[in-house]
């Protein structure tokens, strides 16, 4: 079996020379397929890494981010968010506690921004920052039987690895490596965070065990696609589009009861006065892939009356047809209700409101110590 | 709105308030029911619950739905949106069942 490749317009940079296979191109299709049915690796995740080191560190983490990292155990991961000063989300953060420092492993911002808003709100003297952005890479394994793939490259230990969870001092290819359990796909995930000049060597490893799990590479629009039907935050188009993190149904995510941090008077002004949209998952009926999907900010409606407009579109292939998520209205953002979106060619389609996530991730049936790739009829 | 369209909306709203209430007083959790937004994911990053706490809401919805979740139904019980499907479903069926 050989590695599928996949096309250059989609992701650039994927397999290097040498690699098993370049020839072989995968749609964004087939690239969904084998994150939500096999093993996929990313093709271009590359988050910034910014360290936060010093006696400070925990303040200043705590004033970067909207979750309470005071909280969090050592060798584990929190999913959070940094805010602009208006509340709306600037970057999508897994923050890492690695005992003596904080790992802030930032997505959907331009590392140079977020480490500019690190190093003010740092200061002088209170946490030493280090950018690791070029010094380290991110390989990101998801599927449902990624565990089992790392399994024979780094042995059981990975079984018994819980969401969110750390995996220091791990070697592969004879190279350093920390696993996160965390990823935004829905199924099993793992980041390798690795040397960057080792990065092409645990790769290959990657790729040539994966070669018997028909291992796939995935680019930026599959991800996309996946965590959308999961609901997970893209704060580079529905977070573009929110007011606030309130209006992305994030409040769970909110530390009330921890000191300042970027964007808090904005929020606290906004559970003050209530949000007025709200963000909801919308179905639209089957008309194929290239049809029938909305484009962003088209607007939805009930009965000729503007109630919100759609934040993010894909079509799904688990579901054969178009989703959407809408900010609307909320006394409209209620699920089960039938509405109406505003179709390319002017016509009024019918979507309706669905609960999230949209789907039903394979890996949720998944039991590693009973699954296997290779014995799928169990 | 119609009425229609506020019946149906006003009918969810009971039951995602009851869900809220019913999981933060059955699993004694430190938060007003009113701020958790529908779609929380109960497990995981969500209200990180586990599968003690799944026992407790499959127990909750049958005292005060009278609801069933069938064994493994892993898919009703991912947020309060989802639990509020099923309810709501039952309820089309046993038009009897209590949402208070």
């Amino acid at each position: 079996m050989q590695v599928s490749s996949i096309t250059a317009d989609s992701a650039p940079g994927t397999l290097e020379a040498g690699q098993p296979d370049t020839s072989r191109s995968s749609s964004l299709q087939q690239q969904y397929e084998r994150i939500r049915q096999g093993v996929a690796l990313a093709t271009n995740l590359e988050p910034g890494r910014i360290r936060l080191a010093g006696p400070g560190a925990l303040d200043v983490a705590n004033r970067l981010v909207v979750g309470d990292v005071s909280r969090l155990p050592m060798k584990k991961l929190m999913s959070t968010f940094l805010l602009r000063e208006d509340g709306s989300p600037l970057a999508e953060v897994y923050i890492v506690n690695e005992g003596d420092s904080y790992l802030l492993l930032t997505d959907g911002a331009p590392v140079q921004q977020v480490l500019d808003i690190v190093r003010e709100v740092a200061g002088p003297g209170h946490a030493e920052v280090t950018d690791l952005t070029n010094e380290r890479s991110i390989l990101s394994l998801d599927g449902p039987f990624s565990w089992e793939l790392l399994k024979d490259l780094i042995g059981m230990g990975i079984l018994g690895t819980r969401y969110l969870e750390v995996m220091t001092d791990q070697q592969l290819a004879d190279a350093p490596v920390t696993l996160y359990r965390a990823g935004k796909t829905g199924e099993f995930g793992y980041w390798l965070d690795v040397a960057a000049d080792q990065a092409a060597r645990v790769r290959a490893a990657l790729l040539e065990t994966g070669e018997s799990y028909d291992l796939g590479l995935y680019g930026p629009e599959a991800l996309a696609v996946c965590k959308l039907e999961n609901r997970f935050i893209n704060v580079e188009r529905e977070g573009s589009l929110a007011r606030g993190l309130l209006e992305l149904n994030c409040r769970i995510l909110l530390s009330q009861d921890k000191g300042d941090y970027l964007g808090r008077q904005a929020i606290e002004d906004a559970i003050a006065a209530g949000p007025r949209r709200r963000l909801i998952g919308l179905t639209l009926e089957a008309r194929g892939e290239a049809q029938g999907l909305p484009t962003l900010g088209a607007d939805v409606f009930h009965e000729g009356r503007r109630i919100g407009h759609v934040a993010n579109a894909a079509y799904s292939y688990t579901l054969k047809r178009p989703i959407a998520v809408a900010l609307m209205d909320v006394d409209y953002a209620y699920v089960g209700m039938d509405y109406e979106v505003a179709a390319k060619d002017g016509a009024h389609d019918k979507v309706r409101t669905v609960s999230a996530p949209f789907i039903l991730n394979r890996s949720l049936g998944i039991r590693v110590q009973e699954h296997s790739y290779f014995d799928q009829e169990r | 709105m119609n009425e229609e369209l506020r019946t149906k909306i006003e009918a969810r709203k009971a039951v995602l308030s009851g869900i809220k209430d019913e999981l933060v007083e059955r699993l004694q959790l430190d938060v007003d029911p009113s701020t958790l937004d529908d779609d929380t994911f109960l497990f995981g990053s969500g209200l990180a619950l586990d599968s003690i706490d799944a026992m407790e809401i499959i127990i909750g919805m049958q005292a005060r739905f009278g609801v069933e979740i069938p064994e493994g139904d892993i898919s009703s019980m991912r947020t309060f949106n989802t639990l509020a499907d099923l309810i709501l479903a039952g309820q089309e069926n046993t038009p009897s069942a209590r949402t208070h």
